[in-house]
């Protein structure tokens, strides 16, 4: 607060404390007109800020891009609405795909959580996750560059003056904040998990989960407000029609209290189409720079910073490896001449069965994925023992569902539980080799499961035992 | 009554239900993940990504882009105007791809990318100086040519008008 002024302080009265000319107090109505002018609410409320904004961003002269105004945000937002549903939509698929309500398959407590939502059918394509879940990456990368852009578009809006003036406004700035916080958390936190870079705490999977939920339910909030100043946008301005223009005629937007557009707009250094062009190389860079982890081939090699972009010479086992099996402290237990696979059936019945009784039975070559949740994906041709067929052998016919417990003695994905549709399935497979090549170590030797549309992890290697339940 | 309710609210009964309903989903989805503990590490992460976003990068870039441009009126005059947004173009691109990219271009990544992929992580900050060099390049060639078009074009336009004697 500024201090006060002395006009009404007369030259000769020294304000000493002793002094006999000490001022008289001043008046009621002089200690208001010395303090700033509070805000008010509509129905005349004060509010515990002043009317005028503090120097610096809190004035609208602060900002004076001419691009800024209602239409760039509502286009910027547009793309980012399409973005956002496919990438929540993607991760629901994703969610359902680890079935979440069999076993040990949520790394979580399940407690109050929905149900699995969007299931992939039994008998989709085997590239179908891949597919999803390389568009969930893929889109959340794209995103990065629109939501920046989004950003910056409203960022005098956060130092709006007064902070709020009804409680609408300030449900609804709150509201921003989950908005806002939970878009830039999702997609920190999911380009760090593909980089396996994890600064935190918390769990990754638990906060990813939920703050999708916060960022859709916040994001379906803001398009109910919003709506009706995005269309006024587009009709007043036409959906395309700035685009046309170029630097020398890009104008800006009439200014507006409380809007976007610039109250004192600078002259414009770039087009409204050339700072969306630049947004849309940006995204086209991350995307060009990624996605050839998602498809393999030789379209791994041009995604130069894709983290699973590289490739690691040539063989039947040179393909991508998640956690080798020296890192995971397998190695002695999966080298063992004398391992046996466990095999339990109806009423706990366990047999064993070494490598060489598994590859006596019939064997089946399958070419599948392993899709990562990390988005990137490898399809090799593995052969093996149908999963099905291993059921009967444990004495069930009719629908099972089977626990797989690896060799490896630490980590939430030493064991997984698939449902009876996927025990079924033709392709689902105790893979006992790769493109012709007994599996090496790191791929899971002695034996790993490997099924159509089940995320990565859940393909377990080092398999010591399977456990099917009937349903 | 909704006039009164309108005016002390600020919004519409709708405004205030949807909100209702949207900030009960929140305490929902929160209640989940905190039910895992680390309270205080996930709000910061939370709040952390807005604030660093709102208050640490966007006025850093701004700055950036603004002292680009007085510096470069200063040592090239106002032709740098028309120069600025090929610097602009590649540079941005340059930065995103390097926030995005952070973990493997610095090589935050390094140990959890050795365990999980069995080789070493290297090779990242070639590929992204190559890009952001080749970016720049085309940049600048693009920016080249339509000089050298530009220049063409007034040149031809400049003896057009010579031929044909100007009309008063």
């Amino acid at each position: 607060m500024a201090p006060p002024t002395e006009p009404t302080r007369h030259r000769s009265t020294p304000a000493t404390p002793e002094g006999h000319g000490l001022p008289r107090p001043p008046s009621a109505d002089e200690i208001k007109a010395l303090l700033p002018d509070l805000a008010r609410t509509e129905s005349g409320i004060p509010l515990p800020f002043p009317e005028d904004p503090p120097p610096g961003p809190f004035r609208p002269s602060f900002w004076r891009s001419p691009l800024r105004g209602t239409w760039l945000t509502a286009f910027l937002g547009s793309m980012l609405l399409v973005l956002v549903v496919v990438s929540f939509l993607t991760g629901l698929i994703s969610h359902a795909a680890y079935k979440p309500d069999l076993g040990h398959n949520f790394t979580f407590p399940k407690k109050d959580d929905l149900p699995p939502l969007i299931d992939l059918p039994q008998g989709a394509p085997a590239w179908l996750y891949a597919f999803t879940q390389g568009l969930h990456i893929t889109i959340g990368l794209i995103t990065v560059p629109v939501i920046l852009a989004k950003l910056w578009s409203v960022i005098p809006k956060l130092f709006a003056w007064p902070p709020f003036r009804s409680p609408a406004q300030l449900l609804e700035r709150l509201s921003v904040l989950a908005l806002v916080g939970g878009g830039l958390f999702e997609l920190t936190t999911g380009i760090l998990d593909i980089q396996v870079w994890y600064p935190w705490h918390f769990s990754f999977v638990t906060a990813h989960y939920y703050g999708g939920w916060v960022f859709i339910c916040a994001l379906a909030l803001h398009f109910f407000v919003k709506l009706p100043t995005v269309r006024r946008a587009y009709r007043e301005q036409g959906v395309l029609k700035p685009l046309r223009a170029n630097l020398a005629e890009t104008v800006p937007e009439p200014y507006e209290p409380g809007g976007l557009a610039p109250a004192s707009p600078a002259a414009p250094t770039i087009s409204r189409r050339g700072l969306l062009a630049m947004v849309g190389g940006a995204s086209a860079a991350l995307l060009v720079a990624n996605f050839g982890e998602s498809i393999g081939g030789p379209l791994r090699r041009i995604s130069l910073l894709a983290p699973r972009g590289r490739v690691f010479g040539t063989g039947p086992n040179a393909f991508q490896i998640n956690k080798t099996a020296q890192f995971v402290g397998v190695t002695k237990a999966a080298g063992n001449p004398d391992y046996a696979l466990e095999l339990v059936g109806a009423g706990g019945h366990t047999t064993h069965l070494s490598r060489a009784q598994l590859l006596s039975m019939a064997q089946h070559t399958r070419e599948l994925p392993i899709a990562c949740v990390e988005g990137w994906s490898t399809t090799q041709h593995w052969t093996g023992v149908r999963l099905s067929d291993l059921k009967r052998l444990s004495g069930i016919d009719g629908d099972a569902v089977l626990h797989v417990f690896s060799l490896q003695t630490d980590g939430p994905f030493r064991q997984a539980t698939y449902a009876p549709g996927q025990v079924d399935d033709d392709r689902s497979l105790l893979a006992l080799s790769v493109n012709g090549a007994d599996l090496s170590l790191d791929h899971g030797y002695p034996a790993r499961t490997i099924l159509p549309n089940v995320p990565g992890v859940h393909n377990t290697k080092w398999i010591g035992s399977m456990k099917f339940y009937p349903a | 009554m909704i006039a009164r309710f309108r005016r002390a609210y600020g919004s519409s009964p709708l405004h205030l239900i949807g909100h209702v309903v949207a900030f009960a989903a929140f305490v929902w989805a929160f209640s989940q993940i905190l039910g895992g503990g680390y309270v205080v590490n996930y709000v910061a992460w939370f709040v952390g990504a807005a604030v660093l976003h709102d208050v640490v990068l966007v006025p850093i870039y701004s700055l950036i882009d603004r002292v680009t441009r007085r510096e470069g009126r200063r040592a090239w005059g106002s032709s740098f105007g028309a120069a600025i947004n090929y610097v602009r173009a590649p540079a941005v691109i340059s930065a995103i791809l390097l926030l995005v990219y952070s973990p493997v271009i610095l090589g935050f990544s390094a140990k959890n990318y050795r365990d999980d992929t069995g080789h070493p992580l290297n090779g990242y900050v070639r590929n992204w100086l190559l890009i952001t060099v080749g970016m720049f390049l085309v940049s600048g060639l693009l920016f080249g040519g339509r000089r050298i078009r530009g220049r063409l074009l007034s040149d031809e336009a400049r003896l057009v008008s010579e031929r044909s004697p100007a009309r008063d």
